[in-house]
């Protein structure tokens, strides 16, 4: 206990200087900026930023860093709930049931409670890291390529339950994310798949116009169909604050997201991807009225928001510890580390406590200054709603190219960002679920690789994957899903439910 | 109701010029030159922005910029193994304007590893100067009974294709298959997305060795979960005095040093060449460059166009010979 005390006192002690408040500040003011222009990602404003951070104390450049990321992370909740416009993987589910919240006219709500739920999370993460920042490490160690294989797996067949509508078309729409994810050079062979040539198409397809093109701006097509009277969007402007009843349904939520953001975010790459929709999946398994989820459930937005952010702050565990990132904005928190001449390792915990524990209290101060700033801005926020249409979807549209050009300079990026709007309208012409398809999509290559990094390691053996606990244990969990899904009985509860 | 949305209106105007602001460092001025520079120079890495390479060019620009007060910009087109940005430069006007932080790798060993590239490194590119070079270690796990890269060799023998090992790039499969070959054994090669993972795997026993980047390979050393066994460089590291170099335990064709140079599309003017190559050896020659690179486990690589050009036709031999070895079938 006395540990926990002086971890976080000498974390305070730390982040607890005027220069340092001063840098924290900024971090978020200027994420949340980045973070609410849709398509302006924090990677690129990072990387800009990092050249300055060589004349700042380590603390204070990863303690302005971090705050961008948290802004970014934040504001990337608000343009999912206003306008349905993920910015990165972690908010395409707060997109399900937020933007749906904004159509009711409760976005003010649905903000709030991600601002707030966020907060709780981000506490208890940090609470988390003081007490047990060296037993966590070790639990993440034990997960090595077997264990990633059943992790994915798991998270695919737990896709097909998160989808509404028919278990056909979720399965479909999972295995053809999937193909897309295959695209680029492979891991292990080093050979190139569907790349036709084409040298951008030699890493994959990149994330950002993928979700960009497929939740935001084809939504902004399908709206254009509609006569201008009928258009269903999220024009209606209710109470800022969540009613009684919103808040009774969020408190429960947010606790176990906060618990299974927390867990998914200490396992190094890949955890913090699944954290978010691991919760969505979990409360719309457990509610009693999984009916309302996609349509504007306040479970479906507060959990997923505390997943992410517990999740951000463990992942702290594996970065420091390791030096493995969960997301490409961690990828360049290792990298100004390395300016600063810090190598990732267990040591630093011990070696440098003053800069492991004052990062994770600048997260906390970090989240409670992003409350200060975001709460007085929600009112903001949502009058953005009343910006005519005719005004707002070019804008919108304009932002997107310009975002997802700046994020790999190559304008290849916004042909993709075309191709991939059309197919999303396409996909809501056709009935079938976008969030089955990102989640294929973005678990299919982790799963592939893993696979293959096993049976190369057993020599060809597949025994690897039942002879080690954790793995056995998690496919056993994947295998009682699929008899779930399977099985006749619960086919009729499910398409009553759905 | 109007008016509010007339001041909405004007915060997205806002926005947008936050935006334009952004991206505007991006795109360099419609001027000609007279005398050089007289605008911003665009400078290519073909790695993602704040990724270690990346980090890298943008310290040692910035050296540059303070020497000749001439504006440096940072443009990353990532992909390919860094082919998107050396088909960029190789492309671009010669006119001094347009420059490539390159790696050994991506211009020795890229035209070799894909067949069919739209650029040649010779014949497409002038070479400015080089500015570092880094080494890998030979690593293993802490609980490895092995202390010197003799007893690795011999327990690897006894394996009898059943070892592996793990690499998290291309300089670092090159690197330890130098070491197979040369120590004429049978290793089966794990690949992974990152040195991190590949790293962490060799610490849990999950694969025998690798060849890592120093900086992590210490990190990691100093945590009590690796040991270093041997460095590819020419001599000892100065953050590893202690460890031998491949050529010190009999393993001398195992030696591999990966730099960094600078390039200008081919035709550039020799004159403009002469003066990039002096703000480059200026800015890396100074004590802070110096340590700056020590930290990350690199060392200072001065070089004048010509020592460049024949330190790049020499890696091109090296790399045709690794490629032999490690039998890559050309893409």
């Amino acid at each position: 206990m006395d540990e926990i005390f002086q971890n976080l006192a000498t974390g305070f002690g730390g982040a607890f200087t005027p220069v340092n408040l001063g840098l924290c500040l900024i971090g978020c003011l200027l994420g949340t900026l980045i973070g609410v222009l849709p398509g302006i990602g924090p990677i690129a404003t990072i990387a800009m930023l990092l050249p300055i951070t060589y004349g700042l104390s380590p603390l204070g450049a990863l303690i302005m860093l971090a705050g961008i990321y948290y802004g970014a992370q934040y504001g990337g909740s608000t343009t999912a709930v206003l306008v349905n416009l993920p910015g990165e993987s972690s908010s395409v589910v707060t997109c399900l049931d937020g933007y749906q919240m904004a159509k009711k006219g409760r976005a003010g709500s649905a903000l709030t409670i991600a601002a707030l739920g966020s907060l709780f999370a981000g506490c208890v993460g940090t609470l988390l890291l003081a007490a047990f920042a060296p037993i966590l490490a070790k639990f993440a160690e034990q997960f090595r390529s077997p264990e990633y294989f059943a992790l994915m797996l798991f998270g695919l067949i737990a896709a097909v339950v998160l989808a509404s509508g028919s278990v056909v078309k979720a399965i479909a729409m999972v295995v053809l994310g999937l193909l897309f994810g295959l695209v680029g050079t492979d891991v292990s062979s080093g050979v190139t798949r569907y790349g036709f040539g084409v040298p951008e198409l030699y890493d994959g397809i990149d994330f950002v116009p993928v979700a960009v093109g497929l939740f935001g701006l084809a939504e902004i097509m399908s709206n254009l169909d509609k006569r201008e009277e009928n258009r269903d969007l999220a024009s209606k402007v209710g109470s800022l604050w969540p009613t009684r009843e919103e808040t009774r349904r969020a408190i429960p939520a947010v606790l176990r997201g906060t618990v299974v953001g927390s867990l998914l975010g200490i396992l190094p790459g890949g955890g913090a991807v699944l954290s978010s929709f691991a919760a969505y999946t979990l409360e719309k398994k457990i509610s009693k009225h999984p009916e309302e989820f996609g349509k504007g459930a306040v479970e479906g937005v507060a959990a997923p928001e505390a997943a992410n952010n517990a999740g951000a702050q463990t992942s702290f565990i594996p970065l420091l510890t390791l030096g493995i990132p969960s997301t490409p904005v961690m990828a360049i928190m290792v990298g100004a580390m390395m300016i600063q001449g810090i190598a990732p390792g267990t040591a630093l915990i011990k070696e440098r406590p003053d800069l492991f524990w004052g990062i994770v209290a600048s997260m906390w101060i970090g989240n409670v200054m992003l409350v200060i700033i975001n709460l007085p801005l929600i009112g903001l926020w949502v009058k953005l709603l009343h910006v005519p249409y005719r005004i707002l979807f070019p804008i919108i549209l304009v932002l997107c190219c310009v975002g997802t050009y700046s994020t790999g300079n190559a304008t290849t990026l916004v042909v993709m960002l075309a191709i991939f709007s059309v197919l999303g309208y396409v996909f809501v012409k056709l009935g079938c679920e976008t969030a089955p398809f990102l989640l294929g999509f973005v678990l299919g290559p982790l799963m592939e690789e893993n696979l293959r990094r096993s049976m190369v390691i057993s020599f060809g053996d597949p025994l690897i994957f039942v002879q080690r606990p954790i793995s056995a244990t998690i496919l056993a969990m994947t295998f009682g899903l699929v008899l779930l899904i399977v099985l006749p009985q619960f086919r009729k509860t499910r398409e009553v439910a759905f | 109701m109007m008016k509010s949305s007339n001041r909405d209106c004007g915060i997205i105007a806002a926005g947008i010029a936050v935006v334009a602001c952004v991206l505007s460092s991006a795109l360099p001025g419609p001027a000609f030159a007279q005398s050089y520079p007289d605008r911003p120079i665009k400078v290519t890495v073909g790695f993602p922005a704040g990724s270690g390479a990346d980090i890298l060019c943008r310290y040692v620009l910035e050296g540059m910029a303070r020497i000749s007060s001439a504006t440096f910009v940072v443009e990353n087109k990532p992909g390919a193994a860094g082919n998107i940005g050396s088909d960029a430069v190789a492309k671009a006007k010669p006119d001094g304007y347009a420059l490539l932080m390159g790696a050994s790798s991506t211009q020795a060993g890229n035209p070799q590893v894909y067949k069919d590239l739209p650029w040649h490194p010779v014949r497409n590119f002038e070479p400015v100067a080089s500015f570092a070079r880094l080494a890998y270690t030979l690593t293993v796990a802490s609980n490895n009974p092995a202390k010197t890269v003799a007893d690795l060799t011999q327990q690897l023998k006894a394996k009898a294709g059943k070892a592996t090992f793990g690499f998290g790039n291309t300089s670092s499969l090159a690197a330890a298959s130098l070491y197979t070959h040369e120590a004429g054994l049978t290793v089966t090669s794990v690949a992974y997305k990152s040195t991190p993972q590949a790293l962490s795997d060799v610490a849990e026993g999950q694969t025998d060795f690798m060849f890592s980047e120093p900086v992590l390979a210490i990190g990691q050393e100093k945590a009590g979960k690796v040991r270093n066994l041997a460095v590819t460089s020419q001599q000892r590291m100065i953050s590893l005095p202690n460890v031998p170099t491949m050529a010190e335990v009999g393993l001398g064709n195992a030696t591999m040093s990966p730099w960094w140079a600078i390039y200008a599309p081919a035709k550039t003017p020799p004159e403009i060449l002469a003066k990039l190559a002096d703000w480059a050896n200026k800015a890396t020659t100074t004590p802070e460059t110096a340590e700056f690179m020590l930290k990350q486990g690199m060392e200072p690589f001065p070089g004048t166009p010509e020592s460049t050009a024949k330190h790049l036709a020499a890696t091109i031999d090296e790399w045709g010979r690794i490629v032999k070895i490690v039998k890559i079938e050309p893409q």
